[in-house]
């Protein structure tokens, strides 16, 4: 961890109405890594993807994005900021095109305004055409270039899923939060979507992810943490986390996880 | 009139008004409850209750005055006559605007509703032109005088038939199957579904409902103020109001906002002015809209969080 | 929802200013004029409002208000103040849209019912204020004598000077909002109408650009009152009823709830059905009044949205496309039938 940290988290805890959904976790993710949290269901995983993205606000503690204290700051603002997410159940526009959606993460990158959208002035126009081509790219990136004008209500679920990391990298993100990106995908589609995660990573991203496929997340992450009942239960490379005793107690079929463990061990290296 | 005596007078036009306005509210909170829908056709059931029964019990010229309608029935049976036949409009509505519609989005259902009050006032304005009708009063009788302050038994009907309404929707969802199949709707639809309610025939149900105590409501103020095809935008606005003033998904929420709007009405038109008595209660509105609004937001985080 | 091309909206919109230029020729009188000066002011305020509702996804039941607001702004403003008409006009434009943006702020946070509700409230209390405060708004006779438009040395005081007016007008509030629906700030409006959060987490600020739009349509809308006010010459409550905030709608939802051209398209069916009925129902009819046509209206308006959501265009459209890609699937498959039967 010799890199500098992009994020990090300080006692960050989120209470719903007396329910206590994360409880004072604390942690730091350095710039170029795949940071994952795992955890079983109802751990806070969603929620602390949430506060971290700003759709809440933390009850106490505190977050920084690149030594910026991140306070109740709302979604949109952290996006100009360099944050990005995709959603575990898809959050598409679907009343647009797939390239209509990935050009709408050009949105803080770009500066037209109304009146300037209005009577398209030349800059405002050779913009669009910037953003048009930058949106091409980044759906090259994913492979679905081809399908650039279909409504993205069109395509299988595994392809929307592509349009939403397309649309969030389009962003230029420097933290990118996928939230569950393996879920509803097959065996293959999961596979693809490994190496696109490791070229992203590649390319400078910081990861920052939440995954029930343990042979996804033990595969490419460099950093685990788990959760359980909100609170951080451990924390370290895969397979320190996958020898914790508290990790295998947590996830309820004792079996199951040391399985899925197993599993992910003799896959086929990449 | 002294002070007292006024305002004695004021909080009893206030409390019957205020049941009008308690009975449309229920209406709108039982089909919201059942069906997640506001229905903006609310008012025109009371419209179409009172002039239902005056052309059943009266001399009604109808369709521009060419057909004149003599049947003369007696008060009651005319009033239940009215009653079950703007139940089974209820049913229509739902079951040919509501039910095919299913899976539209909120605006689409709002427009739906809209578009179904839109036609029920044509209806009304075709068969009733733009006469306005009245009711004889349900018990004749001189004003009770109470504190120097006249209370007309009329008044009594009103607020009784609120309170009867309101003692039977009580016993209904407690007490039998179905009200309890409408209650369990109201809670969690899926899970209602899955324990084999018949979501269909419950969210007709609560139309039919509705569309009773709309009639209700309509035909007990009849004999008090005169009743016309277009009435019941401003009936369906107030009620809408208390309804939200009860927190939307509560029936004694509901009585209890439509008593509230009432009497604020009535106590702003005696005190302040008359000419904006119809403001108040959407000044109501943007006051709880406004307090809610911080609630609403909670709401909607929720859904998120079960969401996201 | 993809609309023309570039190329295509540039054609159809130089196909109509020629049909439109030509067309008082061809009329013979001022009573087919007049209606199309109406189509052409409701033309103003429904592509306004169907880009709060449609392209935003935001409902207004009080949109009448805003039209009210710039006619009686436009006739105080120069009746009692003496301004020029054309700067009356342009400082009504101005005062509306600056309302519209301050009540949008906290009014937008509302969602679906609620916000349909608090705009028809909003609709009901402006009405009320018009009718009471007489020594503004001349109450409910309303306010008389509005001068006629001159904007140098052009004055528009035939019913065929106002047509062209109210066109140009027209044609220009379409052009620019085709812009709009096409850049960063249409994609915008239409990422907050397909999921909000999805919108706000790339950078989009949705109460902001909810606002914006709210307050861009008022002032379509105002801009369409001042027209009205000056043409008329007369302003009156009755122009604000809630009524024509659901007409509004109504043209809407018939265009398509998310298509520019078809607000034209709603616009002027709405506006030549009603004529069409007010005329026609009465000798149908004895003794109707000639307000029956709200039935049909109401009927119309349910019927397009079961089994039309997506309003006549927009959705007839969408259906011949899935059509025409069912079509051709079927011909695929077929196709590869027969290659794979072939010996």
């Amino acid at each position: 961890m010799s890199q500098p940290a992009i994020l990090q988290a300080q006692s960050l805890s989120k209470e719903f109405g007396g329910v206590i959904a994360v409880n004072d976790v604390s942690f730091t993710i350095a710039r170029g890594e795949i940071f994952a949290i795992i955890g079983p269901n109802g751990a806070g995983k969603t929620t602390l993807f949430n506060l971290v993205s700003g759709v809440y606000a933390p009850t106490r503690g505190e977050l920084r994005l690149n030594g910026r204290a991140l306070g109740a700051s709302r979604p949109h603002q952290r996006a100009a900021w360099g944050l990005a997410r995709t959603f575990q159940n898809l959050q598409m526009f679907n009343n647009m095109t797939v390239l209509e959606n990935v050009m709408v993460g050009r949105h803080t990158k770009s500066r037209a305004r109304l009146w300037e959208s209005a009577l398209r002035v030349p800059w405002a126009r050779r913009e669009e055409q910037e953003i048009r081509v930058r949106a091409r790219q980044e759906l090259n990136a994913v492979g679905l270039e081809p399908r650039a004008n279909s409504l993205v209500s069109d395509l299988p679920f595994g392809q929307q899923r592509l349009v939403e990391l397309a649309r969030a990298m389009a962003t230029d993100p420097q933290l990118l939060l996928l939230d569950e990106p393996g879920a509803g995908l097959t065996r293959k589609e999961i596979d693809e979507l490994d190496n696109l995660i490791r070229r992203l990573r590649d390319q400078g991203v910081t990861v920052l992810l939440v995954e029930h496929d343990m042979e996804l997340v033990m595969g490419i992450a460099d950093r685990v943490m788990v959760l359980d009942y909100g609170i951080k239960i451990a924390e370290g490379t895969p397979l320190q986390v996958q020898q914790d005793e508290r990790v295998i107690a947590a996830y309820l079929g004792v079996e199951t996880f040391t399985a899925q463990v197993a599993e992910a061990n003799h896959a086929p290296p990449e | 009139m002294s002070l007292p005596s006024q305002i004695v007078q004021l909080l009893f036009s206030g409390i019957t008004v205020g049941s009008i306005y308690a009975l449309i509210a229920l209406g709108f909170v039982v089909i919201y409850n059942v069906t997640g829908i506001i229905n903006f056709a609310q008012g025109e059931f009371a419209v179409l209750g009172a002039l239902i029964a005056v052309t059943l019990s009266q001399d009604t010229p109808i369709f521009g005055r060419a057909v004149k309608v003599t049947l003369d029935l007696p008060l009651p049976i005319a009033i239940v006559a009215a009653v079950l036949i703007v139940s089974v409009i209820g049913i229509l509505l739902y079951e040919l605007a509501i039910r095919p519609a299913k899976g539209a989005s909120v605006v689409s259902l709002i427009i739906i509703t809209i578009g179904a009050s839109i036609t029920l006032r044509g209806l009304a304005l075709i068969t009733w032109s733009t006469d306005p009708f009245r009711l004889p009063n349900f018990t004749v009788g001189a004003p009770l005088q109470i504190f120097g302050a006249f209370l007309i038994l009329q008044n009594f009907w009103v607020i009784g038939a609120a309170a009867v309404i309101l003692m039977l929707l009580f016993l209904f969802f407690e007490r039998t199957m179905t009200g309890k199949a409408l209650r369990a709707c109201s809670i969690n639809r899926l899970a209602a579904r899955l324990m084999g309610i018949d979501i269909n025939r419950m969210a007709m149900f609560s139309f039919a409902l509705s569309a009773a105590i709309g009639a209700i409501a309509g035909i007990v103020i009849t004999p008090s103020t005169f009743m016309g095809y277009d009435s019941g935008e401003l009936l369906g606005l107030k009620g809408f109001v208390a309804a939200i003033m009860g927190g939307m998904d509560s029936a004694v929420g509901a009585v209890i906002g439509g008593l509230a709007l009432g009497i604020l009405e009535a106590l702003g038109a005696g005190f302040i002015s008359s000419a904006y008595k119809d403001a108040i209660a959407f000044v109501m509105l943007f006051l709880i809209l406004a307090a809610r609004l911080s609630g609403l937001l909670g709401a909607s985080a929720k859904q998120q969080e079960s969401g996201l | 929802m993809q609309g023309l091309s570039r190329h295509g909206n540039l054609i159809a919109l130089v196909v109509l200013a020629l049909v439109l230029a030509v067309l008082p020729i061809y009329l013979p009188n001022n009573y087919q004029v007049s209606i199309l000066i109406f189509v052409g002011l409701n033309t103003i305020l429904t592509v306004g409002l169907s880009l709060l509702m449609g392209y935003a996804g935001q409902i207004s039941l009080g949109h009448a208000v805003f039209y009210g607001m710039g006619g009686y702004a436009t006739g105080i403003l120069a009746i009692r103040f003496g301004w020029s008409p054309l700067a009356a006009m342009s400082a009504a434009a101005m005062l509306t849209g600056l309302i519209a943006y301050c009540v949008g702020i906290p009014i937008l946070r509302l969602r679906g019912n609620y916000l349909a509700m608090a705009t028809l409230g909003l609709n009901v209390i402006f009405s009320l204020i018009l009718s009471q405060q007489t020594d503004w708004t001349g109450g409910p006779n309303g306010l008389g004598n509005i001068p006629k438009l001159s904007i140098g040395k052009l004055s528009f005081t035939s019913d065929v000077q106002f047509y062209y007016l109210v066109w140009f007008a027209a044609l220009g509030v379409l052009t620019l909002s085709l812009n709009i629906v096409n850049s960063r700030f249409g994609r915008a409006l239409r990422a907050i109408h397909g999921s909000e959060v999805a919108a706000e987490m790339m950078g989009v600020d949705a109460g902001h650009y909810k606002t914006v739009v709210f307050a861009l349509s008022a002032v379509y809308a105002s801009i369409a009152g001042s027209l009205y006010a000056f043409w008329i010459s007369l302003i009156s409550p009755s122009v604000v009823s809630v009524n024509f905030s659901v007409e509004l709608v109504v043209m809407v939802a018939i265009g398509g709830l998310a298509s520019v051209w078809g607000a034209i398209f709603g616009a002027a069916a709405v506006t030549l059905l009603t004529e069409f009925l007010r005329n026609m129902l009465p000798q149908i009819l004895s003794g109707a009044s000639g307000e029956q046509e709200i039935i049909a209206f109401g009927l119309i308006l349910m019927i397009i949205m079961i089994v039309l959501p997506e309003g006549l265009t927009t959705g007839t459209l969408r259906r011949l496309r899935r059509w025409r890609a069912e079509r051709a699937a079927v011909k695929e498959i077929q196709e590869s039938v027969e290659i794979m039967g072939a010996p």
